[in-house]
């Protein structure tokens, strides 16, 4: 085989440009040009690479659709077994399917695409409307009654939504008739990241069926629905997703958001519904007030108030981006009050900043220079941005925090430093766009323990050459660090005066930052060798 | 057309004719990695592959079994993908008849090995660290762009194609190796 190291460099950028689906007709030419170069050679090398960014991508699915395929076999045996809901069929396609091929003709579902070939696809149609009919008993909790042909599968989804509706659930799920058994419940989503999530009872290697009641009791935790909608959960919060597209909020606060899928999500409250029609949201849901409240990120959602069998109460409200709505039960939803700042609405599983909330947005390795310095001019966020990783100074500086506890005042807090250890440094800058104090507050939680803070101007500017990026360039006026740090500025302190808080495990800091122009500090977090 | 007394010895046992359906397992990624080289967008690529094989099935019969079905496949392949490209008004790639032979050779090369080499990379895959674990589900489960794969993962979307083109190439070399010792 020839090794990757035997491929020029433009080659293996143009192939992963390639395989991104983003090679313009130049890369494409560059692929073209060193295929005829050693075609015997070259094409065997890009075959490898083509079969298995294939095979990946029919793994990814596979996986999918075993899952599912599992959950057919199990309700054909239940089926045989119990109720004669569903009528067993000829397994032969289903055989087929388990081993993974891929057919042609319909598909079923956004991540399951099972599909047979014509002269396939009658003999396995009996399974596919298995598998729909499968889905759709599962979903209403074993209903008796649906016959396994009369449910097109393409009809599966549209059903599904009906059924969304609170009210129907509510009479399915709480009136179990005499005759009906515990059915095994379909998968609609999977536990896909989070920060310290505990769980009153954790689901089962990460996977959520319909109507599982779940209580997250500490951290965060990412959720993503088979349908494409992605959830991060804020504990508190109990909820119980409901179907691939929807979830009921008793308490807490959720960002939802189908970005990535441009689907729809409902977030069911206990005296309102939350209607997607766009891409993110958060809600959440006071625990003794019962109060909703929403703000939407971008699109559009609306707000319909429901009673407590989530029978529909007017016409609701339509918000749009930017805007936010309260509500409590007797009342009306009203426009307003919540913002943007309540819910946590980034991965929890991002390798350099495990969250954030409050003013603050992390922006990555970006430098800071005159060409983009408007981008990060802001009166309402602080930006994070990642600097050198896995980098061991070697050299000794000062710095104003190694402890945890609250720091009002930065006067003489300046101590020597020498680390001959890596760390991952991070710049938290507010570069105000207006002439007026602003005053911003957030949290940032790093992945590893806050090793230091350097909080002065000075402590800055002498260590931006060893921790800065190159292309930055940082305002090097005086006064852009933590104030106060002279006496002289005490009498001000409570209007301009910066805070900081940094977490007794180190990890969390929470920041005040009064500036007129721009206030920034570096941290330092224990780090890893850097990644190639 | 009549039908060959001897079967392809890769596809089946003597004497007995193989399955589309077996044949079709056989191939079907070998397949997929071909169609991929002219259409990245794998939901492109799904539908073309879809269609290869209902028109593969309908004119099974007409399949000489003496010949690499893969190749056959990639007949059926060629003229699908120039017509998608035709219907949305895009100039195909236009590759060289010596490359196309070459790649058409190399994929026929890989072909009989498909089902082991699934089940190198399975293993392959389960040797990645969770980060690129992650970025692959995202990239190929969940079809995000690069961009929002970045965001996901606090990375840049130019060091997410680097990453994922890395694990590719770690891939790829992880699974020829499981293919040399599992000769």
């Amino acid at each position: 085989m020839k090794e990757p190291n035997d491929i020029p460099r433009e080659i293996e950028d143009a192939l992963a440009l390639f395989f991104d689906n983003q090679a313009s007709p130049e890369v494409c030419r560059t692929i073209h040009d060193w295929l005829e170069e050693e075609p015997s050679v070259n094409a065997t090398i890009f075959a490898e690479y083509a079969t298995v960014d294939r095979m990946i991508y029919e793994a990814q699915k596979t996986e999918d659709a075993s899952a599912v395929f599992a959950l057919l076999a199990e309700m054909e045996a239940a089926a045989e077994a119990e109720l004669v809901v569903i009528q067993a069929e000829p397994k032969k396609p289903l055989e087929t399917a388990k081993a993974g091929v891929r057919f042609a003709g319909k598909s079923i579902g956004k991540n399951t695409n099972i599909v047979i070939p014509k002269s396939l696809f009658y003999g396995g149609l009996a399974a596919v409307l298995l598998l729909g009919a499968g889905l759709l008993w599962a979903f209403i909790g074993g209903q008796a009654g649906v016959e396994p042909g009369s449910t097109p599968p393409d009809q599966v989804a549209e059903q599904t939504q009906s059924l969304d509706k609170p009210e129907q659930r509510q009479q399915q799920s709480t009136e179990p008739t005499p005759e009906s058994k515990p059915t095994p419940a379909a998968l609609v989503a999977r536990v896909t990241g989070g920060y310290q999530a505990s769980w009153s009872q954790p689901p089962v290697d990460g996977k959520i069926t319909a109507d599982q009641s779940l209580e997250l009791t500490a951290g965060f935790a990412e959720l993503s629905f088979s349908d494409g909608a992605r959830v991060l959960i804020q504990a508190p919060a109990k909820i119980q997703p409901l179907t691939p597209i929807s979830l009921r909020l008793r308490s807490g606060k959720l960002f939802a958001t189908t970005e990535a899928s441009g689907d729809q999500f409902i977030v069911h409250t206990p005296n309102l519904r939350l209607t997607d029609l766009g891409t993110s949201f958060g809600v959440s849901v006071d625990p003794l007030s019962g109060k909703t409240s929403t703000y939407v990120y971008s699109g559009k959602v609306h707000a319909v108030p429901v009673d407590e069998h989530g029978q529909a109460k007017g016409e609701g409200l339509m918000l749009v981006e930017d805007q936010s709505g309260t509500y409590e039960t007797g009342s009306t939803v009203q426009p307003g009050g919540a913002d943007r700042h309540r819910f946590v609405t980034e991965s929890t599983e991002a390798p350099y900043i495990v969250h954030h909330t409050g003013q603050a947005k992390y922006v990555g390795r970006t430098p800071v220079n005159e060409t983009n310095l408007d981008e990060f001019s802001s009166d309402r966020y602080c930006f994070i941005m990642l600097e050198h990783t896995g980098f061991s100074p070697r050299i000794e500086f000062d710095v104003a925090i190694t402890e945890p506890g609250l720091y009002e005042s930065f006067i003489d807090l300046s101590k020597p430093l020498y680390l001959d250890t890596p760390v991952d440094s991070y710049l938290v800058r507010l570069n105000t766009a207006s002439e007026e104090l602003v005053t911003l507050t957030g949290q940032v939680t790093f992945p590893r323990p806050v090793v230091a803070i350097l909080a002065s101007t000075d402590q800055r500017l002498e260590t931006d050459e060893l921790f800065a990026l190159p292309d930055s360039d940082l305002s090097t006026q005086d006064g852009d660090g933590l104030e106060p740090f002279k006496p002289l500025q005490l009498v001000n302190q409570l209007d301009d005066g910066d805070s900081i808080r940094l977490s007794d495990d180190r990890r969390t800091i929470d920041y005040r930052l009064a500036a007129k122009n721009i206030d920034q500090f570096r941290v330092l977090i224990q780090g890893v060798e850097d990644q190639p | 057309m009549s039908k060959p007394l001897n079967p392809h010895p890769n596809q089946s046992g003597p004497g007995k004719s193989p399955s589309f359906a077996k044949l079709w397992l056989q191939n079907q990624h070998a397949l997929g990695g071909f169609v991929c080289l002219h259409v990245p967008d794998h939901h492109l690529a799904d539908d073309i592959i879809q269609e290869v094989a209902e028109l593969a099935a309908e004119r099974f019969e007409q399949y000489d079994q003496t010949r690499p079905f893969i190749g056959w496949l990639i007949g059926i392949a060629r003229n699908r993908i120039a017509q998608a490209y035709r219907e949305k008004g895009r100039r195909p790639i236009v590759y060289s008849s010596e490359v196309l032979d070459s790649i058409a050779n190399a994929y026929t090369a890989l072909q009989p090995t498909d089902d082991d080499r699934l089940e190198g990379l399975r293993q392959c895959m389960a040797k990645l660290s969770d980060r690129h674990r992650r970025v692959i589900e995202l990239r190929y489960a969940r079809q995000l762009t690069s961009e929002h794969i970045a965001k996901q993962v606090g990375c840049s979307p130019r060091a997410v194609i680097s990453m994922l083109q890395r694990v590719r190439s770690a891939l790829r070399e992880c699974v020829s190796q499981y293919m040399e010792t599992n000769r």
